[in-house]
């Protein structure tokens, strides 16, 4: 476990130390303050307007930077980062590991600062204090970095780094978008990643309560996709060349 | 206790890519052992396969044939990690971290406990004259600065063995010299033994007691340094100079080699010896005493590579 | 097969087995708790539907704000928007209740048609206005603005009537205009299927049954104290007093009809027997008094001392000679 969190700790520094993280907050900070100049344009629906905004740059953010360590881990692959690493008392299935917390924890503290920021920005603005589904809406999205970062840790570790983060976009994309095979759940939700159980975007808006025991269940089944992600990754990464 | 710190049996890898089905071998059946508190030197051209053969024995990649172990373990074993140093031939750190960091991130891999990382690593930054840029972020080093924080943390863990893929690359003169010193510290201070792969000819020359030679993926030859270079040159004669100016200006124009070493020390090389510098260096040898040496002429490590590899591309051409 | 290569199989197949599990128990979940889920568009737009429907609303206003007028050549356009932002947010409020009116005089069909979904809708049945909007529109007759003799929508008083019945019912307390257009409704439907009864008779006869409903729930006798339409027996007065003298459309007075007094008189009876009214005009009277102040009419006096005569004024004793009135 040691072995996992020094991997870990190394990759969210590394992660967090980024100026663009910061740049990229800041950014979504002030797209969400500008919801509330739509009031006019809006019919006077700016508050909801920048609830969704808030939850789908949220989303847009954790999924940037789940693709940008699609980059990230190829090029530590290829540059030799991961050569030095693993030459060490450190197995192939520990160093994912510790890439995937490390991932994840990363892009966690990025979206609760961003969720933390659109919760300022909202109170400042319509003088009102957050609604409970609106803090479980922002709660779910950030917990879907979890089979996120395990999507984006299949793919980096598999293919290269122009194909990998493609492939990624396209995964985000369809398990967020594929309600069809909902009705097959050892498919869908099993093999193939179902991203949409952690969305609740409307429910933050309609102020609709999520039973905490739905959000449970969902973190449960967050961390045993990422489990399964990772060893099916582990069992291609464990005969991979590393140059 | 095993005498050999590296053993390999017929390795044997062959690449090959999706697209293209087609083997193309990088090593070829190499069986070589490496006795334990050696230094030695693992040479060859480019694409010879010295890199590939490191990489499988630190478990970077997988052979395609043959065996090889590891301080008596198999090469993928994860623990035996913990007794071995590696410097890969080009290397890169994470580059948001500072020095400390990352040689930290090595420690706790290593499994150095908590109560010693602190300390350890800060010594070793100071082995390797880091400790000015120890809290600087890596990725703003500079390549040769880069290479000493590869070697710190190659050293981190006081190995019994220490794997180097061109270490002398990207140091200035200076740092090759410390170098040097660290390795040949390593091997008598804590007993470790070291087998690297340079180009380097004459540093390898200077430090390795054993060396071999790979071509093409193949093993040309093994063994001692000095076994390996004693065949005498024919009639060939070195002679040693130290502090005596005038036996040096006498001998000079008749030489084929004339080398300055340190503290005013010349080494004089004839490939032949006439009657007539035959007698000018016993002569000198007469009147100077200890400070002409006549010794027999061996040949250097640089011709003896050359030879090899010509002789081999010509037998497979 | 190495034995860490089985144990990471094994793990593997043990999570995809908990993770297809967890996902048979979360999906229903998560239908439950989200409903609407059902009624959005399948298309591939990353969960993104909710500010999806956002920027879809901006448009339609930026399009609508920009028309002079919607209208049967324009229409098309609108309803397409409107019904992308229902695919997107099928719980759209401001959506249905501005939106949709935009369209109303243009295609009154599909915007009832949207209104009507509106409100099966589950997240927004506490809303009144939606409706009310849809009972507006069904109780309407409306014409094309560019061919007057083109009629887009005739009247469906039932349905108007079912919708403003909804309206009434999703507020605790209805405004009077709601209540007053499901009686109108319900009253011109009643009138429209028996041709042998007017206006008057179908509105008194709808007022009746409704407070013949409101008894229903009336526990051992008493009567019930709540109605879905306020101030029942006020209304019902009022009713039989217009009924009892009904005039026409141009305000002449008209003969009322039988079927309507034998009503009238069963009202009187039934409900209002409490209310001391005129037995010619059912106008309520004053304690005390011998004659209508209406038309006249002698009626029976009543709030009087049994000893005295005199006026009561409150409570059980007469103020003026202090004997015990019930």
């Amino acid at each position: 476990m040691s072995e996992i969190m020094a991997i870990a700790s190394g990759t969210w520094k590394n992660i967090l130390r980024m100026k663009v993280v910061y740049f990229l907050i800041l950014c979504v900070w002030i797209l969400i303050g500008s919801a509330a100049l739509y009031e006019v344009l809006s019919m006077g629906q700016h508050k909801p307007l920048m609830i969704d905004v808030s939850l789908a740059l949220n989303a847009v953010a954790a999924a940037l930077v789940v693709i940008s360590i699609t980059f990230e881990i190829p090029r530590e692959l290829r540059q030799g980062v991961a050569s030095t690493l693993l030459t060490k008392s450190l197995g192939r299935t520990q160093y994912l590991a510790g890439k995937l917390i490390g991932i994840a924890f990363a892009a966690i503290v990025i979206c609760a600062l961003i969720t933390f920021g659109s919760f300022v920005i909202f109170s400042y603005t319509f003088s009102e204090s957050i609604a409970l589904p609106m803090f479980q809406a922002q709660l779910l999205q950030i917990l879907s970095i979890i089979p996120m970062a395990a999507i984006g840790i299949f793919f980096a570790t598999l293919f290269p780094e122009v194909v990998a983060p493609v492939l990624t976009i396209i995964a985000i994309w369809f398990s967020y978008s594929v309600g069809v095979l909902k009705s097959i759940p050892v498919l869908y939700g099993g093999i193939l990643p179902n991203l949409d159980l952690f969305n609740f975007r409307s429910q933050a808006v309609y102020h609709a309560e999520i039973p905490w025991s739905y959000v449970g269940l969902v973190t449960l089944w967050g961390i045993a996709f990422a489990i399964f992600a990772l060893m099916l990754t582990s069992l291609f990464f464990k005969v991979k060349d590393i140059k | 206790m095993d005498s050999f710190v590296i053993q390999t049996e017929n390795l044997t890898k062959e690449y090959s890519t999706w697209l293209r089905k087609a083997k193309r071998p990088a090593l070829n059946n190499l069986t070589i052992s490496i006795p334990k508190g050696s230094v030695f030197g693992f040479l060859g051209p480019n694409g010879a396969g010295k890199t590939t053969t490191i990489k499988i024995l630190m478990g970077l990649i997988r052979p395609t044939g043959g065996m090889a172990t590891v301080l008596g373990k198999p090469y993928d074993d994860v623990e035996v990690k913990n007794r071995i140093g590696f410097l890969p031939d080009s290397p890169a750190f994470t580059p948001q971290l500072s020095a400390i960091e990352f040689l930290d991130v090595c420690a706790r891999l290593l499994k150095i406990p908590s109560s010693r990382r602190r300390q350890r690593v800060e010594e070793v930054l100071e082995i390797v004259r880091m400790t000015p840029h120890a809290k600087s972020k890596v990725g703003t080093f500079s390549r040769g600065m880069l290479q000493r924080v590869g070697i710190a943390q190659a050293i981190l863990n006081s190995p019994e063995l220490l794997i180097l893929d061109e270490p002398l690359l990207g140091l200035d003169p200076y740092g090759r010299q410390e170098f040097k010193e660290i390795i040949l510290e390593q091997r008598d201070k804590f007993g470790a033994s070291v087998f690297f792969s340079s180009h380097i000819l004459s540093d390898v020359e200077e430090i390795c007691d054993s060396i071999s030679i790979l071509n093409k993926g193949r093993l040309l030859c093994a063994g001692k340094l000095s076994d390996l270079l004693s065949r005498d040159t024919d009639n060939g004669v070195l002679v040693k100079i130290r502090n005596c100016d005038e036996a040096v200006r006498e001998l000079m124009t008749a030489a084929d080699n004339v080398q300055k070493k340190e503290n005013d020390e010349w080494e004089l090389t004839f490939k032949t010896v006439s009657p007539e510098i035959d007698r000018k260096i016993n002569d000198l040898t007469g009147k100077f005493g200890e400070s002409v040496k006549r010794l027999n002429a061996r040949e250097d490590l640089e011709s003896f590579f050359f030879g090899k590899i010509e002789e081999d591309n010509l037998e497979n051409a | 097969m190495k034995k860490d290569t089985v144990i990471r199989v094994v793990i593997m197949v043990v999570a995809l087995l908990a993770g297809a599990y967890l996902a048979n128990i979360l999906t229903p979940m998560q239908q439950e708790i989200s409903k609407d889920k059902a009624q959005i568009t399948k298309a591939p737009i990353a969960g993104l539907h909710k500010i999806m429907a956002d920027v879809a609303w901006m448009r339609f206003i930026n399009v609508a704000g920009g028309m002079d007028t919607i209208d049967t050549k324009n229409v098309d356009k609108i309803s397409s928007m409107l019904e992308k932002i229902i695919a997107y947010d099928p719980n759209f409020e401001e959506m249905y209740q501005s939106g949709v009116l935009c369209m109303s005089n243009a295609d009154p069909v599909k915007a009832i048609e949207i209104l009507k979904k509106a409100c099966e809708n589950d997240y927004l049945k506490s809303n009144s206005k939606l409706p009310f909007n849809a009972g507006f529109l069904l109780s309407r007759t409306i014409v094309d603005q560019n061919d007057p003799n083109n009629i887009l929508s005739k009247p469906d008083y039932t349905q108007a009537a079912k919708y403003f019945r909804m309206a009434m019912e999703r507020s605790s307390q209805p405004e009077p205009y709601v209540v007053s257009s499901y009686i109108r409704a319900k009253a011109k439907a009643k009138a429209e299927a028996d041709k042998k009864i007017d206006e008057y008779y179908a509105t008194l006869s709808v007022l009746y049954d409704e407070w013949k409903a409101s008894k229903k729930g009336s526990y051992e006798g008493a009567i019930a104290e709540t109605s879905s339409i306020p101030d029942l027996e006020s209304r019902l007065l009022k009713a039989a007093q217009n009924a009892k003298n009904p005039v026409d459309y141009d305000g002449k007075p008209i003969k009322a009809l039988p079927q309507t007094l034998a009503l009238i008189a069963k009202v009187q009876k039934e409900v209002l027997a409490d209310n001391h009214l005129c037995p010619n005009c059912i106008t309520p009277t004053a304690a005390g008094a011998k004659f209508c102040t209406n038309c006249g009419s002698k009626v029976q006096v009543w709030g009087i001392c049994k000893t005295c005569n005199k006026v009561l004024t409150g409570g059980s004793y007469c103020a003026d000679c202090g004997t015990k009135n019930k």
